[in-house]
């Protein structure tokens, strides 16, 4: 059993919004209500009078910082704005109360005076030649927190410009019998995770700490030691349970805002975000993505060439990764000898767009997923045998000079078709696959601790944000320790205590922490070993483990009997600990990705002719996975990324008008809810054991969320006669493309 | 000039008297007051759950309620289910079902079921469906939610 | 998000709480439910310095028939009306509709009176309501007056109510006949309600989003003439004829020509389900 689960369900689970430290105070942050424009003046000196009102932090607190600006690929995001502002949201002053209340009303009685500047309001304004530039300059950070450097522009709107290349394309298309190009549409989707942002921040004698719900600890750590120019030993970030993420908690987000209020107000202060204020603190980037195919007189596809523009928001934040995977993640699992995708992500006047659950993957799949049944479709072949036809296999290249593929699309492909066949018209299934690169960066530590009493520690900065990490931690460490699970307890994340780790996300933390662990347990195991050999002059090779202590010889002594044996008190500890680096277990997690994050989605959907509501009737989704850790966790996070596609499918969309966000508020972002939901859905979960992390699994937990949005498309394309190339696809979209075809029949 | 109001509420079985200026929320009574941690603000504008709580068996938003509404009543949060130590069944089925991810919203879901099956204790997955369509959870997908309702039901 | 703060007034008569309000003026509000009141004032939507709470007044929740009408007490909650045998036997159109308002919590807390004082332009009860012909008492200090729900709303957020008067009871003619509703719903409002009664003849009202119900007349009379029988064809053009000079929103939620579809489509399937509760004889 997860030992989250009885916390969470007797309500004693503690989030980042339950901490509460001594003598804190509560920010309140007032934002921009301008998408561009000049900060001529601000009046802060009646809030400053409000009741138990501490401070207020404002872009004229430079001096609080030591470098003013932060970020992952460029240093262009200001800890708080300045004299400028460039998205509706942006934080523009904080007010510190004694209470949250006081903080809220006094919030409201700062006046800020814009001066508006033109702005770009969407992807296309922000190309053109004579656009407004959100940026003077580009401070580009090269390997900070993903490898490589971001290839923006200068002088341009564009904050990255990536290409992938195969073979020549120009020539395939010239000698193609039939060329088709397609363009679809992705809106800004909002991540809604339950728990809103909060952080807390304390100074004091020993630096800096942030008790956060971040996705990234390290990351932050690392961005708070450069703003406020201490050493990364004096800066602490601490991470109890997260109410979701989906990568909006991920790298950093309001530490360094929230860090600057608490040095102003000599005192630590907590910020909690409404749930309107964290979706106007990041989203997914929206993307335009225009798809060309050539294919031969057989049908055979001989190229594919992909445009991207991606709607990067007033930050680059992971933008520029998310640009480069979009690109990966619109290949496909198919044959493709000629290739050219061009990615691109632009600053725009709207919320800064940043990492969700397999980052830029929904984008190009919905894309390159509704294209191929375009194709089959004017082919006039069924998609699944248009799909067959191209299909990889294992061991195949995706993209040149990655690792092989590790899974076999055609298996799942069948799981997926078989699973939506019962009861149902071939005729009427929509279909999609996906495979990803995850951005897993094979660094890693772990503690593993052995007390006197049995009791076991396990330090890492996984952070227990749903998916269940430390019930797969807890289970990988008492079986390399021959312990009962109940023993093994697993510590918040504290980068005081803990060794290095990248972050939770990209599917990585069961898989790279999960080794981590299982080597640092390992060592604990070798230390025990050493020790009773030591003290019991035996051979290592005459102890085991044995629940609770050791066997030596013919007999069984208890952790404590060893210690007290070894140090003359029955007290003591052994420390195992381990890093997983690329060089680790002979360099054979070099090569990237570690694994290939794959999907296959089937569905069926019924449509009410007359009002364009659909309903997906059926659903089925395979992941290959290698080996489930903990199978109702796995099956979980197919089910639960499914349901996050279903919302950008039918549901989900951060409009914004000139600017300002339309949508970003609970009562008006319609996400699922259970009655979305059908009875008939199918999870499979493929095990052959041949991942590369601990019994064989590979990571998991993202690709449920790739194929819904194509399959519901293609599932509409062939049983309702309309193809939406859009999202979301609301009723009055559907509704639009019924009447048009009944007009055009007529 | 704001006022205080004087309530006797009984909480998870406890009686409880005390003063509160007018417009305390029920949510800040809970959670500030009396340390009640498991309800969630969440959407803070009645639409995800989160912040659920049992007023005499019915579940309201404890966010837009006032701490006076429920002077006299009966109020459960989900560490009240709790009887001797023992879990109650839901609480029981949602682990045992992975009904959990995050957690955030499991406390306003658990309640939320709990009234159902007190005025219905073997729901159809229709009724089901419509009791529990008004709390939102983002990570579980909810099927596993049904599941486990259905299973504690049954039990 | 919370409240400003305010004075919490709790009398225990109609007389006392009408008093309040007409003494207090501008910044006091009656307080029932709270659902839409109390969420307007923590969006600071809203500001009232003095709440009136109702509920300690007693009398006000009770639904029953009296005489020739079934009444239903203003701070009944729409779970009470859902789960009343009385408005179940009475008029089962309104017991659904109370049973899928916005989601279990905000029915629970929620009042009909609050709700229909609220005048909100996408809530439903009130296009049932003027349908059935229903009657609003409405009671200060000093008199008692029951008005149509047909005239009690003026506008979007708007009503017929003085400041001081209270909503005590909604008033239904009994035995006049069969009544459905309908609604179009896509995210948390409804994009179009229809409303259909039928005594001696059809009452066709709608709700769209941008004021109080609106009657299709033109309808209504087509519905005499056929008897109820008309074509889809038909229906859907006396139903375009019948709002062709109405203000329809248009909005990031739906546009206008889709809303108005959604309304004729309101319209008929109302009609249909008139149909199946004709045919079983449940009013």
């Amino acid at each position: 059993m997860r030992p989250d689960l009885l916390e969470k369900v007797s309500g004693k689970a503690e989030f980042i919004s339950d901490v509460s430290i001594d003598g804190m105070a509560f920010g309140k942050v007032v934002r921009s209500t301008e998408p561009h424009a000049r900060i001529i003046g601000m009046d802060v000196s009646l809030a400053e009078q409000a009741d138990g009102v501490v401070c207020i932090l404002t872009g004229a607190d430079i001096d609080l910082l030591t470098q003013t600006d932060w970020g992952l690929f460029y240093e262009d995001r200001p800890v708080i704005a300045r004299d400028r502002v460039r998205y509706v949201g942006e934080p523009v002053a904080v007010v510190v109360a004694d209470t949250q209340a006081g903080a809220e009303a006094a919030s409201r009685l700062v006046a800020v005076d814009y001066e508006p500047l033109p702005i770009c309001a969407t992807p296309e304004q922000a190309l053109a030649g004579d656009s407004p530039l959100l940026h003077d300059d580009f401070r580009p950070i090269s390997d900070f927190y993903f490898k490589g450097t971001a290839r923006g522009k200068a002088g341009t709107n564009v904050f990255q410009d990536y290409l992938l290349e195969r073979g020549d394309v120009d020539s395939a298309e010239h000698s193609a019998h039939r060329i088709f190009e397609h363009s679809y549409s992705f809106p800004g989707i909002a991540h809604f995770a339950m728990e809103p942002h909060c952080a807390i921040a304390r100074f004091d004698h020993a630096g800096l700490t942030v008790w956060s719900g971040a996705q990234s600890p390290t990351a932050v750590q690392k961005v708070l030691a450069r703003v406020f120019g201490l050493p990364i030993a004096r800066v602490r970030v601490i991470v109890p349970y997260v109410g979701g993420g989906f990568g909006g908690k991920a790298s950093v987000k309001i530490e360094p805002l929230v860090a600057a209020a608490a040095r102003k107000a000599g005192r630590p202060v907590k910020v909690l975000l409404s749930a309107e204020e964290s979706m106007l603190t990041c989203r997914r980037l929206g993307a335009r993505i225009t798809i060309r195919t050539a294919v031969d007189a057989q049908g055979a596809i001989l190229s594919r060439t992909g445009d991207i523009v991606m709607d990067g928001g007033a930050y680059a934040d992971t933008g520029p990764a998310v640009a480069l995977k979009s690109a990966h993640r619109l290949v496909g699992p198919y044959r493709l000898p000629n290739l050219r995708i061009r990615a691109r992500a632009v600053y725009t006047n709207t919320v800064p767009g940043a990492a969700f659950r397999s980052i830029g993957g929904p984008q190009a799949v919905w894309a390159t997923e509704s294209h191929m049944d375009e194709i089959a479709a004017e082919l006039g072949e069924d998609p699944v045998d248009f799909r067959s036809r191209h299909l990889l296999q294992r061991g195949d290249a995706v993209i040149d000079n990655l690792r092989p593929l590790d899974v076999d699309p055609a298996v799942m492909m069948d799981a997926a078709v078989e699973a939506t066949t019962k009861g149902h018209n071939r005729a009427s299934r929509g279909l999609a696959l996906a495979v990803t690169d995850p951005g897993i960066l094979p660094v890693a530590g772990a503690i593993v601790r052995v007390h006197a009493d049995g009791s076991v520690e396990v330090r890492s900065m996984s952070v227990e944000i749903g998916q269940g990490v430390r019930g797969v931690l807890q289970r990988i460490v008492a079986e390399t320790l021959s312990q009962p699970l109940e023993v093994v307890h697993i510590l918040d994340p504290d980068t005081a205590s803990a060794p290095y780790d990248w972050g939770t996300g990209a599917s990585r933390s069961s898989m790279i922490m999960g080794l981590a662990v299982e080597k640092a347990a390992e060592d604990a195991v070798s230390k025990l070993f050493a020790l009773a050999s030591e003290v019991f002059e035996l051979e290592t090779t005459a102890i085991s483990l044995a629940p609770g202590g050791l066997d030596i010889g013919d007999r069984s002594v208890s952790f404590r009997d060893l210690f007290h044996a070894a140090h003359g008190i029955d007290s003591g500890d052994v420390m195992g600990q381990a890093s997983i680096t690329p060089r680790s277990f002979d360099g054979k997690l070099a090569q990237a990705p570690l694994f290939w994050e794959t999907a296959a989605a089937a569905c069926t959907v019924s449509v009410d002719p007359e009002t364009g509501v659909v309903a997906l009737d059926t659903y089925a989704g395979v992941a290959d996975i290698g080996r489930a850790l903990n199978r109702p966790a796995a099956e979980g996070q197919e089910e639960g990324a499914a349901v996050q596609g279903l919302g950008h499918a039918l549901f989900e969309n951060l409009i914004f008008d000139e600017g300002q966000p339309m949508t970003a508020m609970p009562l008006l972002y319609r996400v699922p809810r259970l009655s979305d939901i059908p009875a008939d859905w199918t999870t499979v979960l493929i095990e052959n054991g041949d991942g590369l992390g601990p019994m064989g699994a590979k990571g998991m937990g993202e690709g449920g969320i790739l194929g819904m949005a194509p399959a519901i498309a293609n599932a509409l394309a062939r049983d309702h006669g309309v193809r939406l190339r859009d999202l979301p696809m609301t009723p009055e979209r559907i509704w639009t493309a019924l009447s048009a075809r009944k007009t055009h029949a007529s | 000039m704001d006022t205080c109001v004087d309530i006797s509420v009984e909480i998870n079985g406890v009686p409880v008297s005390r003063s509160v200026p007018a417009e305390t929320l029920l949510i800040d009574f809970l959670r500030d007051d009396l340390g009640l941690r498991s309800v969630k603000l969440s959407c803070d504008m009645e639409i995800c759950g989160a912040c659920t709580v049992l007023v005499d068996d019915l579940p309201v938003s404890s966010c837009t309620t006032l701490a006076a509404d429920v002077d006299g009543a009966a109020v459960t949060t989900v560490e009240g289910l709790i009887t001797d130590g023992a879990l109650d069944p839901l609480q029981q089925a949602f682990i045992d079902h992975g009904a959990v991810q995050c957690g955030f919203c499991t406390p306003g879901f658990i309640l939320a079921a709990k009234a159902l099956l007190l005025r219905n204790p073997s729901p159809t997955r229709a009724e089901i469906v419509s009791a529990l369509d008004g709390n939102i959870c983002r990570c579980t997908g909810y099927t596993k939610i049904v599941e486990a309702v259905l299973h504690a039901a049954s039990a | 998000m919370r409240p400003d703060p305010f004075t919490y007034h709790q009398p225990k008569s109609l007389a006392e709480a009408s008093s309040l309000v007409a003494e207090l003026g501008d910044g006091a509000a009656f307080y029932a439910g709270g659902t839409e009141l109390l969420l307007l004032m923590k969006m600071q939507l809203a500001e009232y310095r003095h709440l009136v709470n109702l509920k300690n007044i007693d009398g006000l929740k009770t639904i029953g028939v009296e005489h020739d009408r079934l009444v239903i007490g203003a701070l009944a909650t729409h779970y009470d009306i859902a789960f009343s045998t009385a408005v179940l036997k009475h008029c089962p159109s309104l017991s659904r509709l109370c049973s899928e308002i916005a989601n279990i919590r905000v029915r629970v807390a929620g009042t009909i009176g609050g709700n229909l004082c609220f005048a909100e332009p996408r809530a439903d009860p009130p296009v049932l309501l003027v349908a059935l012909d229903a009657g609003l008492r409405l009671i200060s200090a000093h008199a008692s007056r029951v008005i149509p729900a047909s005239e009690f709303f003026l506008g979007p957020f708007e009503t017929a109510r003085k400041p001081d008067e209270i909503l005590t009871t909604i008033e239904i003619p009994l035995g006049t006949g069969f009544a459905s509703v309908e609604r179009m719903k896509q995210g948390n409002y409804s994009l179009a309600t229809a409303a259909i009664s039928r005594s001696d003849c059809h009452q066709t009202w709608i709700g769209y989003g941008g004021g109080p119900p609106k009657q299709l007349d033109g309808t209504g009379a087509l519905l005499d003439r056929d008897n109820g029988r008309t074509s889809d064809e038909a229906l859907y053009a006396a139903v375009a004829e019948d709002i062709a000079d109405l203000e329809i929103p248009s909005d990031i939620e739906a546009g206008e020509s889709y809303r108005r579809h959604l309304i004729a489509v309101a319209v008929k399937r109302a009609l249909v389900s008139l149909h199946e509760t004709e045919a079983t004889g449940v009013h």
